[in-house]
């Protein structure tokens, strides 16, 4: 080949990223079977993102548990750790994202939990768009058993939803069993999805993390004008 | 060139350009099986140079036809315009949007003819003039044109139109009006490169899209000292096929350079000094 066409030099850019919430219900009714399943799922999701190469790159993913009170998990270098909700710290991309074992007590504060989980997803696009980093449209996942237990939740859970009119944000809702899907569905656009019961269906949790995991890949690596194609949903009663 | 051609020459007339091009499908749709949804094209009319690329959604089952068409048509209309009138009389810019504008209504009557819907055919397009020392554009979406000026500096005809995410950008399909093209006109030019979204993370250099000297500086040097087209053309298709690009990008590649400068001609009796 040419030698003045091995001269060329590329330029050195930032990956585009998708910033991604797992807003996960650690209320005291999800102790036990539900949390442990939980629990084996993120490290599933976690094993799955470092496979695919680019998903490992741009997918960056919090943790924003809801038991009691609200908070966000560092999980990476071998340490887990609470952390303030601060979108500056709360994002590990997915090659640095280890999963943490949670551990379930209190009630549900969802509609704080939910109001928290966007104002971090609008903070970390915030810092991308003042490092010029390209990204994609974030992802909220809410994984839940029960009952919004907050006083408000049906305002956060309205304000949720306008942000997903705007095209700001995506909202995966998955009821686990017992979970108000009612109330559920006030959260997003969509309707909530509810997960098979544990004991009909064991590798229900598994097929769930498994779907989350290949549709960030999905996103990770669509150009502009995809239509992203979400793998088939068979972790859900119904059928979307 | 013909001995014709050149009993035409006059000091008067616009200096020679020297073209290559080269278009590869990308390993994702290697992958897909989907093929290559990029399109090019690269005319001389006279002194000038009409060059377009098209980049088909992925999304698109026809984009490929999409992309191929409306490079096919915008060419199409500013061939006919140019050869019947000299450049100098014409606003290039408002001539470019015009073919555009004819290349979308196509696609609609493509559309129309096999019942489906025209998002079935989503492609991006950017047209040039080169005419001379100046070039001019058009653009709807995220193709990337790029100018060398005489003095070597090199400036942005036309950057990628993004919406807010990475994965978004506008379609010739779905424009509702000829604001929605994007016109650029720079003088004193000797270098043009066109190029699909493709290549755009190695050559320009975020945030704003300036292009990167060491991608275009040596790119704009080997288009100079290439010995003829087909070669130039092969060693292009070599580039965008070698490792060190596809560890980069999977998409389709597509670029084409302009320079300002004849080849060197092929030695023929003819031509040897009396």
């Amino acid at each position: 080949m040419s030698t003045m066409l091995d001269q060329m030099e590329f330029a050195d850019n930032p990956e585009p990223r998708c910033p991604v919430v797992l807003l996960l219900d650690t209320s005291g009714s999800m102790s036990g079977k539900p949390l442990q399943e939980v629990n084996q799922g993120l490290q599933l999701l976690s094993n799955d993102l470092r496979q695919d190469t680019l998903a490992a790159l741009r997918v960056e993913l919090a943790v924003v548990t809801c038991g009691g009170d609200v908070s966000a998990m560092r999980c990476t270098q071998g340490r887990t750790e609470r952390i303030p909700l601060d979108a500056a710290q709360a994002f590990m991309t997915a090659d640095q994202f280890e999963a943490p074992t949670l551990t379930a007590s209190g009630d549900t504060p969802l509609g704080r939990a939910s109001r928290d989980a966007l104002q971090l997803l609008r903070d970390r696009k915030a810092i991308y768009r003042s490092q010029g980093v390209d990204y994609f449209r974030p992802w909220l996942f809410i994984m839940t058993d029960g009952q919004p237990t907050d006083r408000d939740w049906e305002t956060a859970a309205e304000e949720l939803r306008a942000e997903e009119q705007r095209k700001g944000v995506l909202v995966f809702s998955v009821g686990v069993e017992g979970a108000n899907l009612n109330a559920l569905s006030k959260f997003g656009e969509r309707q909530p999805l509810a997960l098979k019961s544990i004991s009909s269906s064991p590798g229900a949790f598994r097929e769930y993390f498994s779907w989350v995991s290949k549709s960030l890949s999905a996103i990770a690596q669509s150009r502009p004008g995809d239509q992203i194609a979400l793998p088939p949903v068979d972790w859900a009663n119904v059928q979307v | 060139m013909t001995d014709t051609d050149r009993e035409v020459s006059s000091p008067f007339q616009s200096p020679p350009w020297f073209t290559v091009a080269a278009s590869a499908v990308g390993t994702d749709h290697v992958r897909e099986g989907t093929g290559k949804q990029d399109a090019v094209a690269r005319h001389p009319v006279g002194g000038s140079w009409i060059i377009a690329v098209a980049d088909g959604a992925g999304s698109a089952p026809y984009s490929a036809e999409g992309a191929a068409l409306a490079v096919e048509a915008a060419t199409h209309a500013l061939e006919q315009l140019l050869m019947t009138n000299p450049t100098l009389s014409i606003d290039l810019e408002e001539a470019i949007v015009e073919a555009m504008l004819e290349a979308a209504d196509r696609l609609q009557g493509l559309a129309a003819e096999r019942s489906e819907p025209v998002s079935a055919f989503h492609t991006t397009l950017a047209v040039c003039v080169i005419d001379g020392w100046r070039v001019s554009s058009g653009q709807v979406g995220d193709g990337f044109l790029v100018a060398e000026l005489d003095d070597g500096s090199l400036q942005a005809l036309a950057v990628p139109q993004k919406g807010e995410y990475a994965n978004e950008t506008q379609f010739l399909t779905t424009i509702s009006s000829r604001d929605e093209i994007e016109t650029a006109t720079v003088e004193g030019i000797r270098g043009l490169a066109a190029m699909t979204d493709g290549l755009l993370r190695l050559a320009a250099q975020m945030p704003g899209y300036a292009p990167h000297p060491r991608f275009f500086g040596p790119l704009f040097n080997f288009a100079r000292s290439a010995t003829s087209e087909v070669k130039g053309c092969e060693e292009l298709t070599g580039f965008l096929a070698s490792p060190r690009v596809r560890a980069r990008t999977s998409d389709d590649l597509t670029l084409v350079i302009a320079v300002r400068q004849a080849p060197p001609a092929e030695p023929s009796a003819e031509e040897l000094p009396i």
